[in-house]
């Protein structure tokens, strides 16, 4: 009986396991900029259209659709963002978009080189850190604290 | 995108060409909302110099320039701007409903921008 639910539960779970789930490194979220990390990646919760503040997304580069870059979501439609090194010192992210950074600020192509980008480029959302075993962990949402939005920081 | 394709008409259509041609008619995200996709005309791609207003405008690379058929009364491109290549969902390839109207989009017009 055990073995009969064993075999169900597998024959159940490799094709959720398939489309929901893709596995992709991310040296731009090291802080350290040194190893590489094999994250899973969460299509549904995107396709859901669930994406927060703080979130860890896998999006298609506005610059060039064959490149994937992975990144943390830092500000939602509205929200007004003091930018690092864009040629606005801040910027309000318009309708339809967000504004995603690496959270290796100095080596990171992201919103502060080519702006707000739209939320249907966001492919799936990193859920876990699966590889290497030492580093298994949950990601964290949540936005560093120096790198919130202004209008965030008010609220608080 | 009338009188080329009207509301509630049924078209086929590709996801697997990566080359979008001027002329082609797409199906893509709308930059303002994730949940709704436009049909629209590409305009012009990568490099091409649109004239807007009397300015020009190159089109940076990655992105295209898209324009509904009915140039009056059309939110496109002229309103937010180029789009990102990876915002297209695909290629209109024929209108198949109504069947009298039956149209394959094979001719490319090759709108000069």
């Amino acid at each position: 009986m055990t073995v009969l639910e064993f075999v169900k539960a597998v024959l159940f779970g490799i094709p959720v396991g398939v489309t929901a789930v893709d596995l992709l490194g991310y040296p731009a979220l090291n802080p350290d900029g040194k190893s590489s990390d094999y994250v899973f990646l969460n299509r549904l919760s995107v396709r859901l259209h669930d994406v927060s503040r703080g979130d860890v997304v896998s999006l298609f580069s506005p610059k060039d659709p064959h490149q994937k870059l992975i990144k943390r979501v830092i500000g939602l439609e509205g929200d007004i963002i003091n930018t690092l090194s864009h040629r606005n010192p801040v910027v309000k992210v318009p309708k339809g978009h967000c504004w995603v950074e690496g959270d290796n600020s100095d080596n990171s192509m992201d919103s502060n080189s080519f702006g707000p980008v739209a939320l249907a480029l966001i492919t799936a959302k990193a859920t876990a850190v699966v590889w290497p075993p030492s580093r298994w962990c949950y990601v964290q949402s949540e936005v560093p604290r120096l790198r919130l939005p202004l209008n965030a920081r008010l609220e608080r | 995108m009338e009188p080329t394709i009207y509301t509630n008409d049924i078209v086929l259509c590709e996801h697997v060409t990566k080359s979008i041609m001027r002329g082609d008619i797409v199906i893509a995200c709308s930059t303002n909302d994730p949940t709704v996709n436009v049909c629209k005309r590409v305009l012009a791609i990568a490099g091409d110099i649109i004239h807007m207003g009397g300015r020009e405008m190159m089109i940076p690379t990655g992105y295209i320039w898209l324009q509904g058929d009915n140039l009056y009364n059309s939110t496109d491109s002229r309103n937010y701007g180029p789009i990102p290549l990876g915002l297209v969902r695909g290629r209109v390839l024929a209108k198949v409903w109504p069947l009298s109207k039956f149209t394959l989009f094979d001719k490319n017009p090759n709108l000069k921008p």
